[in-house]
């Protein structure tokens, strides 16, 4: 690495550090609203009930724990993190984490240290994981991980078999990590089978129904149409998303299997995590965010299509972001964001003739990607669908809801970028099945990828 | 590319309306009330707010421009008795006015890296070419997004005219150049500093006189220009009154200790610091505005005089333009450490023209941007203006070190001396103890003042040592180029 690779790092870096301060200035999820706030409260709780109270009640509903309110409902991991924020929360000032009395505190103080807590975990594992990628613990940490957990898993088990040396001892080591990982972090919940279901109970929790709020999954927008909720029980409903969920899941994992390519495993990442968000049970609007994830991923292969789908991501949160009143952030950072990956693409354009070759600069060879296609039809279907946006958006800001239909506008949001979401769906499982030459095979060296990327995309368009 | 830049700049000044905002904010929302609601024969004299108009007249024009589209946004600001009023509303229409006359600016900036940049450098650069480095490292001058979009101030507007006015001066069209001037004095009078550098200028390569009255005059100018305020600001700005203070300070100190003192003098000028505007001095004699005139015209005579003996075109008037701001802010009278801006941003300019302005460039942009640092107190903005800062710095000595093409060492940064570097890095130690140790401390309540003090002193060192290189840069340079009208 050169002074200059170093300057961009550390540059990038600080830019995100400040896009998220700055943000972090603007409001969150449930400000001034008793009895029940937001996440913010939500997570503020958590830290007290781990502060406070002995391990084996984190997940049981006691008299010290009402699990009503806020009940931790995330995995062991999560509730290791905010004990440890909880015991750092009392080293500043004891009252943010008193049992009972801390509720719905909401001083300039607190709210100063619940980002810093955030900018803390963003700093130590998401900006290196940018680098590293992804880390097999976050299974662990949030249950909706699990939708990467079934590519990892074609991915691991597909190289046991095709990779050198004995598939049986590779597929025991690999068995091994993941069951003593697993073990690891459960450890204090498996002294009884009842404290272990409990848990399990909390972090699966089917009795809250197919949906809430509006959301762009596959069934709150059939819903429009088909009333589920009536038709069929709860539990068939279980059973229904269980089952289709399973099917949808099967060509790109099964693909992965017998190919078990780094890149295949990066499309099916994006396919499979876009099927659970359709198709699952008890989907959240923020549960986007993790087909995001992994299409930001792809960004540098197909950065139209990717960018496209971002905005549509964040578009199908809209509602819940104007309801914190995050609206202006979410323009602001998505222009920037879509602005930022414009001018990686206008770093594309040829190395003049006066510029030696040997120290050309690296961010030019990493970042050659061209970002808009030259189909002009293309193009204009993205127009639309951004005029779409607009239009949507605008309705639900500034228009009143006929009264017999209120949540019309969320509705039909969701509806609208699950349209997108399927589209994209078929778009990505299209690339994992027939353009097996975007994308560079298992282990070149990093300059050559990406040079094997620009030659192909060139030739593609 | 350059658009993309401005854009996303532009998206981050968004992200920001929330931010803390000084009592700036109430003076031009005050402004706002005053232009709309009065005929402008009472602008000057009102006066139910502490924040009286001190701006000239173009300025409440500009205002009250503003107002028009501020009664669509929320009436309730536009009322004179509504004093520290500032509704969601009203923030937004501020905080948007401020991003909106930022376009001026980012014109100006257009303008100047396609027309006016000199082509020298092109071609040996690796990372991206002058001209859009020269365009970054202007748009996103920490010091005015810190000033502007948090603080809250209309500079970019206002340097956006000067930019605009220097482009007419290097593409020689000097009537518009004058014109763009004469505008700009008549937005902020502060940057009368800089008329010198432009009457000579204009005088040697182009002859020129203007004429202005008025019958409001002196009441006017009683607004203008307040000498009933102190020597120094709130905050020392970092100058050489800040050093003078200081060493009064030691001086009565080591006074009292040889027991040449008595304590009733001391009292009178412990450390009140801050708030107290009015400062005794006790041992050196005490400073008058017409000593502190007298000092700036003498700091700025050589700079002029050299202007006019050896014009160097462009390069020479930024430079003479820069030291007359420059010694107006080393001893003019209650200077405010925003001033500094006034030195940052031509040179800036210069940084690309030369290697040894490069040099002064980043000294007097690290230095005078971490001066600006005790105008944001409060703790959800500390990280910010720790970060925007930073940031800046790593894009600026990244850009001109490619530029220069410096050999790297580890311990050295570019184009900086060993102890120059450690001086920069110092800042890290100071701001560790000014945000953590002094509180962890509990010297708070004993020494309220220190960090400010500190941070005044340290920057001052940076910047009065930067000063005389830049002034011995520019009387060593004895090239004659005279750049007359097409």
């Amino acid at each position: 690495m050169t002074a200059i690779t170093y300057s961009a790092v550390l540059g990038v870096c600080l830019l995100a550090l400040l896009v998220r301060c700055a943000i972090s200035l603007h409001g969150y999820s449930g400000a001034g609203q008793p009895p029940m706030y937001g996440d913010y409260e939500a997570q503020r709780h958590w830290m007290e009930i781990t502060f406070n109270l002995p391990i084996s009640e984190w997940y049981h509903n006691t008299t010290n724990n009402d699990l009503m309110y806020w009940g931790l409902d995330y995995p062991p991991l999560t509730a290791y993190h905010s004990w440890l924020c909880g015991y750092a929360a009392n080293l500043f000032n004891t009252s943010w984490v008193k049992l009972f009395q801390s509720r719905g505190i909401e001083t300039q103080e607190h709210k100063f240290f619940m980002r810093l807590t955030v900018l803390f975990a963003d700093v130590l594992v998401f900006f290196p994981a940018v680098f590293v990628y992804f880390t097999k613990c976050s299974l662990n940490y949030k249950q909706m991980e699990l939708y990467h957990a079934v590519p990892f898993f074609c991915y691991l088990l597909g190289s046991c078999f095709y990779g050198r040396g004995f598939p049986m001892w590779k597929l025991v080591k690999l068995g091994l990590v993941t069951i003593l990982t697993f073990a690891l972090c459960w450890l204090p919940f498996l002294q009884s089978t009842q404290s272990a279901k409990q848990v399990l109970h909390r972090l699966f929790p089917f009795a809250r129904g197919l949906y809430e709020d509006k959301v762009a999954s596959l069934w709150c927008t059939l819903s429009l149409v088909i009333k589920f909720k009536e038709i069929l029980s709860s539990d068939s409903l279980v059973k229904l998303c269980l089952f289709t969920t399973s099917i949808a899941l099967l060509p790109s994992s099964l693909h992965l299997l017998f190919k078990p390519t780094k890149r295949n495993l990066s499309i099916s990442l994006v396919n499979v995590s876009l099927v659970f968000f359709l198709f699952s049970f008890q989907v959240h609007e923020k549960s986007i965010l993790i087909p995001a994830i992994s299409v930001c991923a792809l960004l540098p292969y197909y950065p139209f299509a990717c960018m496209w789908f971002l905005i549509i991501s964040v578009f199908s949160m809209v509602p819940l972001l104007a309801r914190d009143g995050l609206l202006l952030p979410t323009i602001a950072t998505s222009v920037m964001f879509f602005l930022a990956t414009c001018s990686l693409s206008e770093c594309h354009k040829p190395a003049t003739p006066d510029r030696k070759p040997s120290r050309q600069s690296v961010t030019q060879r990493q970042f050659s990607f061209v970002f808009w296609p030259e189909d002009i039809v293309v193009v204009s279907v993205f127009l639309l669908s951004m005029i779409g946006i607009f239009v949507l958006g605008l309705f639900h800001l500034r228009m009143k809801p006929p009264s017999d239909l209120p949540h019309i506008y969320p509705a039909l949001i969701g509806a609208y970028s699950c349209a997108h979401f399927v589209m994209f769906l078929m778009f990505f499982h299209w690339k994992q099945f027939f353009s097996q030459e975007d994308i560079a095979p298992s282990k070149p060296t990093r300059s050559s990828q990406y040079s094997t990327i620009h030659h192909n995309m060139k030739k593609h368009n | 590319m350059f658009w993309y830049i401005a854009g996303i700049i532009t998206a981050l000044k968004l992200t920001l309306f929330p931010s803390y905002h000084s009592t700036d904010f109430e003076v031009h929302r005050n402004w706002l009330a005053i232009t709309y609601s009065l005929p402008h024969k009472d602008w000057y004299y009102e006066k139910t707010s502490e924040w009286t108009l001190d701006y000239p007249p173009l300025f409440a024009w500009f205002e009250k421009c503003l107002a028009q589209i501020a009664q669509y946004f929320d009436p309730a600001m536009l009322e004179i008795s509504n004093l520290n009023y500032a509704s969601p509303a009203t923030v937004l229409f501020q905080r948007m006015s401020v991003v909106f006359v930022d376009f001026v600016y980012i014109y100006a900036i257009k303008e100047y890296v396609t027309k006016c940049l000199s082509k020298t450098q092109k071609g040996k650069h690796f990372l991206i070419s002058p001209e859009l480095s020269l365009a970054i490292l202007l748009m996103a001058n920490a010091g005015l997004l810190i000033v502007d979009h948090m603080h809250f101030q209309y500079n970019g507007f206002l340097y956006g005219i000067l930019l605009l006015s220097l482009n007419k001066i290097t593409q020689t069209h000097y009537l518009k150049a004058a014109f763009l001037f004469a505008v700009l004095l008549n937005l902020k009078h502060i940057f009368l500093y800089m008329a010198p550098a432009y009457f000579i200028y204009l005088l040697r390569n182009y002859c020129f006189s203007s004429n202005k009255g008025m019958n409001q005059l002196p009441q006017l100018i009683s607004r203008l220009f307040p000498f009933k305020r102190g020597l120094c600001h709130a905050y020392w700005a970092p100058n050489i009154w800040a050093l003078y203070n200081v060493i009064d300070k030691v001086l009565t100190l080591i006074a009292v200790r040889a027991g040449l003192l008595t304590s009733d003098n001391l009292q009178q000028a412990t450390m009140t610091g801050g708030l107290v505007q009015e400062f005794h001095h006790t041992v050196l004699p005490t400073i008058t505005p017409l000593i502190t005139l007298c000092c700036t015209v003498v700091a700025i005579m050589p700079a002029v005089i050299h202007t006019w003996l050896y014009p160097q075109g462009t390069r020479g008037f930024i430079r003479c333009l820069t030291l007359c701001a420059w010694g107006a802010f080393m001893f003019g009278w209650h200077v405010h450490e925003k001033a500094i801006l006034m030195v940052i941003l031509p040179l800036t300019l210069l940084a690309f023209e030369k290697k040894k302005d490069a040099h002064i460039f980043l000294l007097i942009s690290t230095v005078g941007h971490c001066s600006l640092f005790p105008l944001i107190f409060t703790q959800p903005e500390t990280p910010i203006k720790y970060i925007i800062v930073i940031l800046y710095a790593v894009l600026a000595f990244t850009f001109l070190g490619d530029i220069y093409l410096v050999n790297k060492t580890w311990y050295q940064l570019p184009l900086l001396s060993l102890p120059e570097t450690l001086y920069i890095v110092g800042f890290v130690f100071l701001e560790i103890y000014n945000s953590i140790i002094h509180s962890v401390l509990n010297l708070n309540e004993i020494l309220p003042f220190l960090p400010l003090l500190l941070t005044s002193v340290y920057c001052a060192i940076g910047v009065f040592y930067t000063w005389v290189c830049f002034y011995w840069i520019h009387l060593s340079d004895k090239n004659i180029k005279i750049v007359k009208t097409e």
